[in-house]
Protein backbone atom coordinates (compact mmCIF):
# COMPACT_ATOMS: atom_id res chain seq x y z
CA UNK A 1 0.00 0.00 0.00
CA UNK A 2 3.07 2.23 0.74
CA UNK A 3 4.50 2.17 -2.72
CA UNK A 4 0.66 2.72 -4.17
CA UNK A 5 0.13 5.61 -2.02
CA UNK A 6 3.80 7.43 -2.95
CA UNK A 7 3.00 6.89 -6.63
CA UNK A 8 -0.36 8.12 -6.51
CA UNK A 9 0.43 11.03 -4.75
CA UNK A 10 3.58 12.16 -6.84
CA UNK A 11 1.00 11.75 -9.95
CA UNK A 12 -2.08 13.23 -8.60
CA UNK A 13 -1.08 15.96 -5.89
CA UNK A 14 2.17 17.09 -7.06
CA UNK A 15 1.40 18.85 -10.22
CA UNK A 16 -1.37 20.21 -8.96
CA UNK A 17 -1.49 24.15 -8.69
CA UNK A 18 -0.99 24.77 -5.21
CA UNK A 19 2.16 22.42 -4.68
CA UNK A 20 3.68 23.56 -8.17
CA UNK A 21 3.38 26.96 -7.04
CA UNK A 22 4.95 26.33 -3.87
CA UNK A 23 7.75 24.88 -5.62
CA UNK A 24 8.31 27.31 -8.04
CA UNK A 25 8.47 30.22 -5.50
CA UNK A 26 11.19 27.74 -3.89
CA UNK A 27 13.19 27.57 -6.94
CA UNK A 28 13.29 31.51 -6.84
CA UNK A 29 14.05 31.72 -3.63
CA UNK A 30 16.92 29.07 -4.07
CA UNK A 31 18.48 30.34 -7.41
CA UNK A 32 18.19 33.61 -4.89
CA UNK A 33 20.27 32.49 -2.45
CA UNK A 34 22.87 30.67 -4.12
CA UNK A 35 23.24 34.01 -5.84
CA UNK A 36 24.04 35.76 -2.34
CA UNK A 37 27.54 33.27 -2.56
CA UNK A 38 29.35 31.65 -0.73
CA UNK A 39 30.30 33.60 2.27
CA UNK A 40 29.50 32.82 5.97
CA UNK A 41 26.36 34.74 6.44
CA UNK A 42 24.58 34.02 2.70
CA UNK A 43 25.49 29.78 3.70
CA UNK A 44 23.43 30.49 7.02
CA UNK A 45 20.68 32.29 5.19
CA UNK A 46 20.39 30.04 2.88
CA UNK A 47 19.96 27.40 5.61
CA UNK A 48 17.20 29.10 7.69
CA UNK A 49 15.16 30.08 4.28
CA UNK A 50 15.85 26.41 2.74
CA UNK A 51 14.24 24.89 5.93
CA UNK A 52 11.64 27.20 5.79
CA UNK A 53 10.40 26.85 2.28
CA UNK A 54 10.52 23.74 3.36
CA UNK A 55 8.70 23.43 6.10
CA UNK A 56 5.88 25.28 4.14
CA UNK A 57 5.56 23.38 1.15
CA UNK A 58 6.01 20.02 3.38
CA UNK A 59 3.19 21.29 5.73
CA UNK A 60 0.88 22.39 2.60
CA UNK A 61 1.73 19.64 0.33
CA UNK A 62 0.98 16.92 3.22
CA UNK A 63 -2.22 18.72 4.29
CA UNK A 64 -3.41 18.54 0.54
CA UNK A 65 -2.11 14.71 0.01
CA UNK A 66 -4.22 13.22 2.51
CA UNK A 67 -7.44 15.56 2.23
CA UNK A 68 -6.98 14.56 -1.65
CA UNK A 69 -7.61 10.80 -0.69
CA UNK A 70 -11.25 11.86 0.18
CA UNK A 71 -11.68 12.29 -3.42
CA UNK A 72 -12.40 8.81 -4.61
CA UNK A 73 -9.26 6.81 -2.84
CA UNK A 74 -10.10 6.90 1.13
CA UNK A 75 -12.55 4.23 1.00
CA UNK A 76 -10.45 1.90 -1.62
CA UNK A 77 -7.72 2.28 1.01
CA UNK A 78 -9.52 1.56 3.86
CA UNK A 79 -11.16 -1.72 2.37
CA UNK A 80 -7.31 -2.63 1.03
CA UNK A 81 -6.03 -2.17 4.37
CA UNK A 82 -7.90 -0.51 7.18
CA UNK A 83 -7.44 1.91 9.03
CA UNK A 84 -3.95 1.64 11.05
CA UNK A 85 -2.33 0.67 7.87
CA UNK A 86 -3.71 3.14 5.45
CA UNK A 87 -2.59 6.31 9.00
CA UNK A 88 0.66 4.54 8.58
CA UNK A 89 1.26 4.15 4.92
CA UNK A 90 0.11 7.88 4.07
CA UNK A 91 2.78 9.09 7.18
CA UNK A 92 5.32 7.76 5.79
CA UNK A 93 4.11 8.32 1.77
CA UNK A 94 4.08 12.11 3.03
CA UNK A 95 7.06 12.51 4.98
CA UNK A 96 8.93 10.69 1.32
CA UNK A 97 7.26 13.18 -0.74
CA UNK A 98 7.75 16.08 1.32
CA UNK A 99 11.59 15.34 1.72
CA UNK A 100 11.66 14.78 -2.14
CA UNK A 101 9.82 18.54 -2.23
CA UNK A 102 12.21 19.53 -0.14
CA UNK A 103 15.56 17.86 -2.09
CA UNK A 104 13.76 19.62 -5.52
CA UNK A 105 14.00 23.12 -3.69
CA UNK A 106 17.21 22.47 -2.58
CA UNK A 107 18.64 21.65 -5.61
CA UNK A 108 19.27 24.78 -7.68
CA UNK A 109 21.43 26.38 -4.44
CA UNK A 110 23.09 22.45 -3.69
CA UNK A 111 24.10 22.88 -7.82
CA UNK A 112 25.00 26.05 -8.00
CA UNK A 113 27.17 26.37 -4.40
CA UNK A 114 27.65 22.74 -3.47
CA UNK A 115 27.42 23.15 -0.21
CA UNK A 116 25.34 20.61 1.68
CA UNK A 117 24.03 22.06 4.68
CA UNK A 118 21.22 24.22 3.33
CA UNK A 119 19.80 20.65 1.74
CA UNK A 120 20.30 19.07 5.35
CA UNK A 121 18.76 21.69 7.10
CA UNK A 122 15.61 21.35 4.72
CA UNK A 123 15.06 17.63 4.51
CA UNK A 124 15.40 18.21 8.76
CA UNK A 125 12.50 20.60 7.89
CA UNK A 126 10.18 18.93 5.67
CA UNK A 127 10.04 15.97 8.09
CA UNK A 128 7.98 16.81 11.17
CA UNK A 129 6.42 19.72 9.03
CA UNK A 130 4.76 16.50 7.13
CA UNK A 131 3.60 15.09 10.17
CA UNK A 132 1.81 18.14 10.92
CA UNK A 133 0.30 18.69 7.45
CA UNK A 134 -0.89 15.06 7.19
CA UNK A 135 -2.71 15.41 10.72
CA UNK A 136 -4.56 18.99 9.03
CA UNK A 137 -5.28 16.92 6.42
CA UNK A 138 -7.32 14.44 8.60
CA UNK A 139 -9.18 16.92 10.65
CA UNK A 140 -9.75 19.74 7.39
CA UNK A 141 -11.21 18.18 4.20
CA UNK A 142 -12.10 21.66 2.20
CA UNK A 143 -9.44 23.37 4.29
CA UNK A 144 -6.96 21.53 5.01
CA UNK A 145 -4.49 23.83 2.74
CA UNK A 146 -5.15 27.02 4.22
CA UNK A 147 -5.34 25.46 8.02
CA UNK A 148 -1.66 23.70 7.01
CA UNK A 149 -0.82 27.57 5.96
CA UNK A 150 -2.24 29.27 9.04
CA UNK A 151 -0.17 26.60 11.17
CA UNK A 152 3.28 27.50 9.35
CA UNK A 153 2.61 31.18 9.72
CA UNK A 154 2.22 30.82 13.26
CA UNK A 155 4.85 28.61 14.09
CA UNK A 156 7.63 30.29 12.02
CA UNK A 157 6.82 34.10 11.85
CA UNK A 158 4.48 34.46 14.56
CA UNK A 159 6.63 32.39 17.17
CA UNK A 160 9.39 34.72 16.66
CA UNK A 161 7.61 37.95 16.40
CA UNK A 162 5.74 37.07 19.93
CA UNK A 163 9.14 35.95 21.44
CA UNK A 164 11.17 39.43 20.23
CA UNK A 165 8.22 41.29 21.51
CA UNK A 166 8.20 38.93 25.15
CA UNK A 167 12.34 39.40 25.40
CA UNK A 168 11.17 43.13 25.42
CA UNK A 169 9.04 43.29 28.65
CA UNK A 170 10.28 40.10 30.12
CA UNK A 171 13.83 39.76 31.83
CA UNK A 172 14.46 36.50 29.43
CA UNK A 173 17.77 34.84 30.27
CA UNK A 174 19.92 32.59 27.67
CA UNK A 175 18.22 29.48 29.31
CA UNK A 176 14.57 30.74 28.69
CA UNK A 177 15.51 31.98 24.84
CA UNK A 178 17.34 28.43 24.30
CA UNK A 179 14.57 26.56 25.92
CA UNK A 180 11.98 28.51 23.36
CA UNK A 181 14.32 27.71 20.27
CA UNK A 182 14.30 24.08 21.61
CA UNK A 183 10.18 24.20 22.00
CA UNK A 184 9.58 24.64 18.70
CA UNK A 185 10.46 22.29 15.98
CA UNK A 186 10.46 24.22 12.90
CA UNK A 187 13.89 26.12 14.52
CA UNK A 188 15.75 22.98 15.48
CA UNK A 189 16.79 21.84 11.83
CA UNK A 190 18.73 25.33 11.36
CA UNK A 191 19.94 25.67 14.07
CA UNK A 192 21.69 21.55 14.05
CA UNK A 193 22.45 22.48 10.17
CA UNK A 194 24.00 26.09 11.60
CA UNK A 195 26.19 24.22 14.00
CA UNK A 196 28.06 22.09 10.92
CA UNK A 197 28.74 25.46 9.02
CA UNK A 198 29.25 27.95 12.21
CA UNK A 199 31.41 26.09 14.49
CA UNK A 200 31.36 29.08 17.33
CA UNK A 201 27.61 29.42 16.80
CA UNK A 202 28.05 33.20 16.02
CA UNK A 203 25.49 33.83 13.88
CA UNK A 204 23.12 32.82 16.66
CA UNK A 205 24.03 35.70 19.06
CA UNK A 206 23.95 35.45 22.81
CA UNK A 207 22.48 32.46 22.63
CA UNK A 208 25.47 30.42 20.75
CA UNK A 209 27.86 32.46 22.95
CA UNK A 210 25.97 30.96 25.89
CA UNK A 211 26.14 27.49 23.98
CA UNK A 212 29.02 27.03 23.30
CA UNK A 213 30.51 28.43 26.86
CA UNK A 214 28.30 25.81 28.67
CA UNK A 215 27.97 22.52 26.21
CA UNK A 216 30.82 22.63 23.16
CA UNK A 217 29.86 22.35 20.28
CA UNK A 218 29.49 18.57 20.37
CA UNK A 219 27.34 18.19 23.26
CA UNK A 220 25.25 21.18 21.51
CA UNK A 221 24.75 19.29 18.71
CA UNK A 222 23.84 16.06 20.07
CA UNK A 223 21.16 17.95 22.17
CA UNK A 224 19.88 20.06 19.81
CA UNK A 225 19.62 16.55 17.71
CA UNK A 226 17.82 14.82 20.95
CA UNK A 227 14.78 17.31 21.18
CA UNK A 228 14.33 16.77 17.71
CA UNK A 229 14.26 13.25 17.36
CA UNK A 230 12.01 13.68 20.52
CA UNK A 231 9.86 15.77 18.69
CA UNK A 232 9.66 13.30 15.82
CA UNK A 233 8.52 10.86 18.18
CA UNK A 234 5.57 12.97 20.25
CA UNK A 235 4.32 14.46 16.90
CA UNK A 236 4.56 10.95 15.57
CA UNK A 237 2.56 9.78 18.43
CA UNK A 238 0.02 12.59 18.56
CA UNK A 239 -0.67 11.69 14.28
CA UNK A 240 -1.32 7.81 15.74
CA UNK A 241 -4.02 8.84 18.31
CA UNK A 242 -5.47 11.26 15.95
CA UNK A 243 -5.74 8.61 12.98
CA UNK A 244 -7.03 6.47 15.28
CA UNK A 245 -9.71 8.52 16.78
CA UNK A 246 -10.81 10.84 14.10
CA UNK A 247 -13.92 10.60 11.56
CA UNK A 248 -12.40 10.43 8.28
CA UNK B 1 -25.01 -14.83 4.48
CA UNK B 2 -26.17 -13.49 8.41
CA UNK B 3 -25.18 -9.71 9.04
CA UNK B 4 -25.75 -8.51 12.52
CA UNK B 5 -24.53 -4.79 13.36
CA UNK B 6 -24.67 -3.18 17.02
CA UNK B 7 -23.67 0.50 16.27
CA UNK B 8 -23.07 3.77 18.64
CA UNK B 9 -22.48 7.30 17.21
CA UNK B 10 -23.10 10.32 18.74
CA UNK B 11 -23.09 13.60 17.37
CA UNK B 12 -24.24 16.87 18.45
CA UNK B 13 -27.85 16.73 17.78
CA UNK B 14 -27.71 13.28 17.19
CA UNK B 15 -27.45 9.82 18.17
CA UNK B 16 -26.96 6.61 16.18
CA UNK B 17 -27.74 3.47 18.27
CA UNK B 18 -28.63 0.77 15.50
CA UNK B 19 -29.42 -2.86 16.49
CA UNK B 20 -30.35 -4.98 13.56
CA UNK B 21 -30.01 -8.63 11.88
CA UNK B 22 -30.57 -9.91 8.74
CA UNK B 23 -30.08 -12.32 5.57
CA UNK B 24 -28.30 -11.25 2.71
CA UNK B 25 -28.56 -7.50 0.66
CA UNK B 26 -29.96 -5.48 2.66
CA UNK B 27 -31.36 -1.86 2.08
CA UNK B 28 -31.82 1.16 4.82
CA UNK B 29 -34.52 3.28 4.63
CA UNK B 30 -35.23 6.03 6.21
CA UNK B 31 -36.26 9.94 5.76
CA UNK B 32 -33.51 12.19 5.53
CA UNK B 33 -31.16 12.80 8.40
CA UNK B 34 -31.99 9.44 9.90
CA UNK B 35 -28.65 7.86 10.09
CA UNK B 36 -28.68 5.61 6.93
CA UNK B 37 -25.36 7.31 6.35
CA UNK B 38 -23.88 7.49 9.04
CA UNK B 39 -24.21 3.29 9.52
CA UNK B 40 -22.78 2.66 6.44
CA UNK B 41 -19.56 5.16 7.43
CA UNK B 42 -19.63 3.27 10.50
CA UNK B 43 -19.41 -0.39 8.38
CA UNK B 44 -16.99 1.06 6.44
CA UNK B 45 -14.60 2.43 9.39
CA UNK B 46 -14.49 5.96 7.91
CA UNK B 47 -16.59 6.98 11.14
CA UNK B 48 -14.83 5.79 14.57
CA UNK B 49 -17.50 4.11 16.09
CA UNK B 50 -18.62 2.27 19.28
CA UNK B 51 -20.43 -1.49 18.77
CA UNK B 52 -19.85 -4.24 16.01
CA UNK B 53 -20.51 -5.48 12.98
CA UNK B 54 -20.59 -9.27 12.34
CA UNK B 55 -20.76 -11.60 9.25
CA UNK B 56 -22.07 -15.05 9.36
CA UNK B 57 -21.31 -14.85 13.21
CA UNK B 58 -17.88 -13.98 12.80
CA UNK B 59 -16.74 -10.07 13.47
CA UNK B 60 -16.16 -8.15 10.58
CA UNK B 61 -13.28 -5.19 10.03
CA UNK B 62 -13.38 -2.24 7.48
CA UNK B 63 -10.92 -4.26 5.60
CA UNK B 64 -14.32 -6.88 4.35
CA UNK B 65 -16.44 -3.79 3.46
CA UNK B 66 -16.27 -1.37 0.77
CA UNK B 67 -18.36 2.43 0.42
CA UNK B 68 -19.33 4.20 -2.47
CA UNK B 69 -20.49 7.43 -0.94
CA UNK B 70 -23.32 9.37 -2.60
CA UNK B 71 -21.44 11.79 -4.61
CA UNK B 72 -18.53 9.52 -5.44
CA UNK B 73 -15.69 11.07 -6.99
CA UNK B 74 -12.51 10.86 -9.20
CA UNK B 75 -9.60 12.39 -8.52
CA UNK B 76 -9.47 15.21 -10.83
CA UNK B 77 -5.82 14.69 -12.02
CA UNK B 78 -6.01 11.19 -12.89
CA UNK B 79 -7.48 9.79 -16.20
CA UNK B 80 -10.27 7.01 -15.06
CA UNK B 81 -8.29 4.47 -16.23
CA UNK B 82 -5.40 5.41 -14.01
CA UNK B 83 -7.95 5.49 -11.08
CA UNK B 84 -9.13 2.13 -12.16
CA UNK B 85 -5.22 0.44 -12.14
CA UNK B 86 -4.55 2.03 -8.89
CA UNK B 87 -7.58 0.80 -7.21
CA UNK B 88 -6.68 -2.28 -9.14
CA UNK B 89 -3.35 -2.85 -7.33
CA UNK B 90 -4.47 -0.91 -4.04
CA UNK B 91 -7.66 -4.28 -3.82
CA UNK B 92 -5.41 -6.67 -5.83
CA UNK B 93 -8.24 -7.21 -7.80
CA UNK B 94 -8.99 -6.79 -11.92
CA UNK B 95 -11.28 -4.01 -12.70
CA UNK B 96 -13.89 -4.86 -15.24
CA UNK B 97 -14.93 -1.93 -17.82
CA UNK B 98 -18.73 -2.33 -16.44
CA UNK B 99 -21.08 0.30 -16.32
CA UNK B 100 -19.79 1.57 -20.11
CA UNK B 101 -16.41 3.49 -18.20
CA UNK B 102 -14.92 1.64 -21.42
CA UNK B 103 -15.70 5.11 -23.18
CA UNK B 104 -14.19 7.20 -21.25
CA UNK B 105 -11.14 5.68 -19.52
CA UNK B 106 -9.00 8.33 -20.95
CA UNK B 107 -10.79 11.28 -19.43
CA UNK B 108 -9.54 12.90 -16.34
CA UNK B 109 -11.50 13.00 -13.00
CA UNK B 110 -12.24 16.83 -13.64
CA UNK B 111 -13.67 16.00 -16.80
CA UNK B 112 -16.21 13.44 -15.74
CA UNK B 113 -20.16 14.74 -15.05
CA UNK B 114 -21.45 13.12 -11.42
CA UNK B 115 -23.04 10.22 -13.37
CA UNK B 116 -19.75 9.62 -14.85
CA UNK B 117 -17.86 9.45 -11.92
CA UNK B 118 -20.77 7.60 -10.31
CA UNK B 119 -19.95 4.82 -12.63
CA UNK B 120 -16.35 4.74 -12.55
CA UNK B 121 -16.32 4.08 -8.86
CA UNK B 122 -19.00 1.85 -9.51
CA UNK B 123 -17.53 -0.17 -11.36
CA UNK B 124 -14.12 -0.68 -9.19
CA UNK B 125 -16.30 -1.30 -6.51
CA UNK B 126 -18.24 -3.96 -8.43
CA UNK B 127 -15.06 -5.54 -9.55
CA UNK B 128 -13.94 -6.15 -5.74
CA UNK B 129 -14.90 -8.93 -3.79
CA UNK B 130 -16.01 -7.34 -0.81
CA UNK B 131 -19.28 -6.51 0.90
CA UNK B 132 -20.30 -3.37 -0.44
CA UNK B 133 -21.88 -0.75 1.27
CA UNK B 134 -24.28 1.85 -1.54
CA UNK B 135 -24.78 5.13 0.22
CA UNK B 136 -27.80 6.59 -2.78
CA UNK B 137 -26.00 4.16 -5.66
CA UNK B 138 -28.74 5.50 -8.20
CA UNK B 139 -28.82 8.92 -7.35
CA UNK B 140 -26.65 10.11 -10.61
CA UNK B 141 -26.99 7.33 -12.54
CA UNK B 142 -29.10 6.79 -15.87
CA UNK B 143 -31.61 4.01 -16.47
CA UNK B 144 -29.48 1.83 -18.36
CA UNK B 145 -26.29 2.16 -16.29
CA UNK B 146 -29.33 1.93 -13.22
CA UNK B 147 -30.47 -1.28 -14.46
CA UNK B 148 -27.11 -2.46 -14.94
CA UNK B 149 -25.94 -1.75 -11.71
CA UNK B 150 -28.92 -3.77 -10.25
CA UNK B 151 -27.57 -6.72 -12.65
CA UNK B 152 -24.34 -6.53 -11.40
CA UNK B 153 -25.06 -6.46 -7.47
CA UNK B 154 -27.07 -9.81 -7.94
CA UNK B 155 -25.88 -12.69 -5.44
CA UNK B 156 -23.85 -10.27 -4.33
CA UNK B 157 -23.52 -9.26 -0.38
CA UNK B 158 -24.39 -5.65 0.20
CA UNK B 159 -26.46 -2.92 2.39
CA UNK B 160 -27.61 0.55 0.10
CA UNK B 161 -29.47 3.62 1.54
CA UNK B 162 -31.26 4.44 -0.54
CA UNK B 163 -34.51 6.72 -1.15
CA UNK B 164 -35.59 4.92 -3.93
CA UNK B 165 -35.93 0.85 -3.27
CA UNK B 166 -38.13 -0.21 -6.10
CA UNK B 167 -35.39 -1.07 -8.73
CA UNK B 168 -33.64 -3.98 -5.72
CA UNK B 169 -37.34 -5.75 -5.53
CA UNK B 170 -35.57 -8.84 -8.06
CA UNK B 171 -32.45 -8.51 -5.59
CA UNK B 172 -34.90 -9.85 -3.07
CA UNK B 173 -33.01 -7.33 -0.88
CA UNK B 174 -33.73 -7.43 3.56
CA UNK B 175 -35.29 -3.68 4.39
CA UNK B 176 -34.10 -1.95 7.76
CA UNK B 177 -35.82 0.90 8.39
CA UNK B 178 -34.01 3.31 10.35
CA UNK B 179 -35.39 6.18 12.20
CA UNK B 180 -34.01 9.05 14.43
CA UNK B 181 -30.54 6.55 14.59
CA UNK B 182 -32.46 3.75 15.15
CA UNK B 183 -33.94 0.08 13.67
CA UNK B 184 -37.83 0.73 13.65
CA UNK B 185 -38.31 -2.30 11.70
CA UNK B 186 -36.54 -4.67 9.82
CA UNK B 187 -38.91 -6.48 6.64
CA UNK B 188 -38.49 -8.67 3.92
CA UNK B 189 -38.08 -8.28 0.58
CA UNK B 190 -42.03 -9.36 -0.05
CA UNK B 191 -42.78 -6.34 2.45
CA UNK B 192 -40.93 -3.95 0.04
CA UNK B 193 -42.79 -5.03 -3.19
CA UNK B 194 -46.24 -4.85 -1.91
CA UNK B 195 -45.23 -1.21 -0.49
CA UNK B 196 -43.82 -0.30 -4.08
CA UNK B 197 -46.88 -1.66 -6.13
CA UNK B 198 -48.89 0.91 -3.89
CA UNK B 199 -47.37 4.49 -4.07
CA UNK B 200 -48.55 7.19 -2.22
CA UNK B 201 -48.79 9.74 -4.69
CA UNK B 202 -46.20 9.05 -6.99
CA UNK B 203 -43.95 8.80 -3.40
CA UNK B 204 -42.98 6.53 -0.96
CA UNK B 205 -45.04 7.45 2.09
CA UNK B 206 -43.44 7.49 5.40
CA UNK B 207 -43.97 7.78 9.51
CA UNK B 208 -48.02 7.04 8.77
CA UNK B 209 -50.79 5.53 10.65
CA UNK B 210 -51.48 3.19 8.22
CA UNK B 211 -52.21 -0.82 9.07
CA UNK B 212 -49.79 -2.08 6.52
CA UNK B 213 -47.33 0.31 7.07
CA UNK B 214 -43.86 -2.18 6.00
CA UNK B 215 -40.58 -1.21 7.45
CA UNK B 216 -42.05 2.19 7.76
CA UNK B 217 -43.50 3.01 4.25
CA UNK B 218 -47.37 2.54 3.82
CA UNK B 219 -48.42 -0.15 1.29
Amino acid sequence: MLRNIVLSTLRRDVYTKPVAALLAVGWAASVALASLGSTFAAVVTAINMLSLISSLVAMVGSAIFTAGDREGLLEVYLSGGGRPRYAAARLVANAVVSALLALAVSAPYVAVRQIAAPLAAALLASVPSSIVGTVLGLAYSNRAALAAVVVWAALALLYDVVVAFLSLILPLGDVAILAIQLANFLKLPSILATTAVDPYLLTLGPLGDFITAHWGLGLAQAAVGSVYAAWLIALVLFYTDTARRMDL
Amino acid sequence: MEVEVSLRKRFRGFSLELDASWSGPALFLGPNGSGKSTALRCMAGLYKCNGWVKIGGRPASEREFLYVPPAPRVPPTLTVEEYLNHVSEVLDVDVKPILGVDGFLKKRGSELSSGMAARVVLAAALSSGKALLLDEPLLYLETSARLELVRALRGRLFVAATHDPSLFIPLEPAVVQISEGRAAAVGSWASLKALVLRRCGGELCVGEEEPKAVAGYVA
